[in-house]
């Protein structure tokens, strides 16, 4: 596993240096800036896996540093840390992307447990009987940087996911047995687990979809599958699964 | 210029001698009864206008004029015509005339007397409705009495004032209504009142209900046929007398209301100081809070540090380290209470039901040891309709309190209902402490900022749930006894659309 690269930004000198000195000690690599100018330099000399930024700074603040940065195209995850000023300015930035507003003083063993869940590749569990479709999908995922596991047996798919799996795509129709039973013994183990739905037929999918309410909200795909919105699909869970570590 | 000159007087009473002359001998020359009629005529006419002189005068003025037309009635036997016209014929016509004349002046007289007699009576009929007008109409009450008390008239005045009807009183003597008073403020006796022809007086007079009146009564003393009568005006003075007696009260507790009025001058001078340092502090809190907070991470990021690189330490290093956290973390919910107070955040209001929200706040802050928790809240009340953020604050304050209210453990109790209140309205939430409950002071002033009756804190906590409660049309009141646990009771609104549903 290689180490995490954390960008601190902050203008107040002792606050940005007692913050990297505890990521430090906790085993990540720090860089500390103490200006948005200086963070963007510190951006082109080499890739961070996360910035923590104040948001009231001289010249540039959190959100415009923010806002720098996605035009630099480099999208990394973007915590920003308040002392609760601005709420407006704070407002629009977790509007355009930024992850999450942190209240200083930061609760240190949240902000840790965050920085080890973002060190963890996500996790994909892949349910389909089909063996080709599962090994070209497990090929594109793992070049995408994911961490993937296949089951072309639904029984043995349960009894792994713990702890590995964050995402399962789950195709619907299934030899011997009903994609839906697999997904509900997957709610009954696992209730907050993201479950996509992948079918070839549309029609099949639609009159599950519609069946009960419990699918409304369920996140669904058709094959073929068209692999940017996965993508997509599979950042926006990471996304909330981060921002859920930041709750307060 | 005048027409009738004397000349011309003389001249038309000539003629008209002259005319009368010559139509008499012309009417007489033909029938007898009609020249007396005639002759008789202007006599009759001047006696009946003037009397019985009147008719004596013109009897003799017309004597010649009566010669001359038996004269010329008779032309051809004048002398004999003369002879036959004797004194009988004229004694008869001036008696005639002079009845007729005492006859007309009686009738006159008699006709006078009558007239008059109609007038007089006329403008006694007239002030006799008047005054019985007056006596219906007069607010104040009217009787009238014998020497001995005996009730002869009242006035509906007088009725109105006592609940009697005009009927009872009149059996009444006036004794039975008037309140008997003690020796010294003894009324003024009958023989006074004759010898003096009235009196004016209070006293008390007694309703047909038995409730006592002050009365105000004048007196006349009115003697229309000898027999003395007693003529009383009585005026209800009992309010006047209230107003007069609260007035004196008024005067003697004066000083008091004064004092009072003072004292809650005092207080509202004391509130608006308070509510002047609070938009002080609220315009300081953002700037102090943004300062302090700094600071405050960098002690929290040291402690944490030392903590992290000193997993060795002695166990007092890190009782401190955490002491320093702790205290740390004060701080920062001081600045957040204070910054909270300043600027409560856009509501955000959704469908709370309560019973699930109170499971998750008691699991987010759970109850010391000793404390025994009951959620009698029932699985079917109907949601609330809140920002469940400013809820969820609200709720973690009151369970800290009971908290902190119990430290030898008790027990904590919820109940949620919407008895007596409109249910598609309101729901009510009890939430009740076997603590050491507040004083009278401390209830009355609970939920003023800046007022707390523990050692530490702003004393905004409570402030901030009335706050918050408000901007989602929500109440919040405490209640208790010193010693017997505090009940705190919410009153929330339920969504709108639940109103509906039930209308």
């Amino acid at each position: 596993m290689t180490i995490l690269r954390i960008l601190i930004v902050d203008d107040d000198t002792s606050l940005a240096q007692t913050t990297a000195d505890i990521f430090s000690i906790s085993g990540y690599e720090v860089t500390v800036a103490h200006s948005g100018v200086e963070a963007l330099a510190a951006l082109r000399e080499q890739s961070f896996d996360c910035v923590f930024s104040d948001v009231k700074m001289p010249e540039m603040n959190g959100v415009e540093l923010y806002l720098q940065m996605r035009e630099q195209r480099c999208d990394v995850p973007f915590v920003l840390m308040s002392a609760y000023a601005a709420p407006e300015l704070i407002t629009r930035g977790l509007h355009a992307g930024i992850l999450a507003a942190l209240s200083k003083p930061l609760d240190m063993r949240q902000v840790l447990s965050f920085l080890n869940a973002l060190g963890v590749e996500t996790g994909i569990a892949i349910i389909d009987d089909d063996a080709d479709f599962c090994r070209s999908l497990h090929d594109i995922l793992v070049q995408q940087g994911y961490s993937v596991t296949t089951y072309t047996d639904p029984a043995q798919a349960l009894a792994h996911f713990d702890g590995v799996a964050h995402v399962v795509l789950l195709d619907l129709v299934l030899n011997h047995i009903s994609g839906l039973d697999i997904f509900r013994q997957i709610r009954a183990h696992y209730p907050s687990l993201p479950v996509i739905f992948i079918s070839a037929h549309r029609h099949t999918l639609q009159q599950v979809l519609d069946s009960a309410p419990e699918f409304a909200s369920i996140m669904y795909l058709t094959k073929p599958l068209a692999l940017d919105d996965l993508h997509n699909l599979l950042r926006t869970l990471r996304q909330r699964q981060l921002q859920s570590k930041l709750q307060p | 210029m005048n027409f009738l000159t004397p000349r011309r007087k003389i001249l038309l009473a000539v003629i008209s001698i002259g005319l009368y002359l010559v139509i008499g001998i012309w009417v007489g020359g033909r029938n007898r009864a009609l020249l007396a009629a005639f002759t008789l005529f202007p006599i009759s006419v001047i006696a009946v206008l003037y009397g019985v002189w009147g008719g004596l005068i013109a009897g003799i003025l017309f004597w010649p004029a009566q010669d001359i037309l038996l004269i010329g009635m008779h032309p051809d036997r004048f002398s004999f015509a003369y002879l036959r016209s004797d004194w009988a014929a004229h004694v008869v016509f001036v008696s005639v005339a002079v009845v007729v004349g005492y006859l007309t002046t009686l009738t006159r007289q008699l006709r006078r007397e009558i007239g008059e007699r109609q007038r007089v009576q006329n403008t006694l009929e007239k002030q006799v409705h008047q005054n019985q007008l007056l006596l219906n109409t007069t607010l104040d009450g009217y009787i009238l009495a014998d020497t001995a008390g005996q009730i002869i008239d009242v006035n509906p005045a007088y009725c109105a004032m006592t609940g009697y009807t005009a009927a009872e009183l009149k059996q009444c003597n006036i004794h039975q209504v008037e309140v008997q008073l003690s020796g010294d403020e003894a009324t003024v006796s009958v023989q006074e009142m004759l010898s003096q022809g009235g009196a004016r007086f209070q006293t008390r007079h007694r309703r047909k209900d038995g409730q006592p009146m002050d009365v105000d009564v004048s007196i006349a003393i009115m003697q229309p046929g000898g027999k003395p009568l007693v003529a009383a005006f009585v005026r209800d003075i009992t309010q006047q007398k209230q107003a007069q007696q609260k007035l004196q009260e008024y005067a003697e507790h004066l000083e008091d209301r004064v004092a009072d009025r003072t004292r809650s001058l005092q207080e509202a001078q004391e509130k608006l100081l308070r509510q002047e340092r609070l938009a002080a502090l609220g315009q300081l809190a953002d700037g102090v809070s943004h300062e302090l907070r700094n600071p405050l991470a960098v002690i929290a990021n040291a402690a944490y540090y030392l903590k992290l690189v000193q997993p060795d330490a002695g166990s007092t290093i890190k009782e401190y380290l955490d002491l320093i956290d702790t205290e740390v973390r004060t701080a920062t919910h001081i600045l957040s209470e204070l910054h909270d107070f300043a600027d409560t955040p856009v509501r955000n209001r959704s469908q709370v039901i309560l019973n699930e929200f109170f499971t998750d706040a008691l699991n987010h802050h759970p109850p010391p040891d000793g404390i025994l928790v009951q959620n009698l809240i029932p699985d079917d009340l109907s949601p609330a309709f809140i920002d469940p953020e400013h809820l969820l604050r609200v709720l973690v304050e009151v369970l800290k309190n009971a908290y902190e209210a119990m430290p030898d453990g008790g027990r904590l109790r919820m109940t949620a209902s919407h008895e007596g209140l409109p249910p598609d309205e309101m729901l009510r939430l009890d939430i009740s402490d076997t603590g050491r409950g507040l004083t009278p002071e401390g209830q009355a002033r609970a939920f003023e900022p800046l007022f707390s009756t523990k050692s530490r804190g702003l004393g905004l906590g409570l402030a901030l749930c009335r706050i918050l409660m408000k901007a989602n049309d929500a109440r919040i009141e405490i209640s208790g006894q010193p010693e017997q646990g505090t009940t705190v009771s919410l009153w929330l609104a339920v969504p709108l659309d639940e109103k509906d549903e039930a209308s």
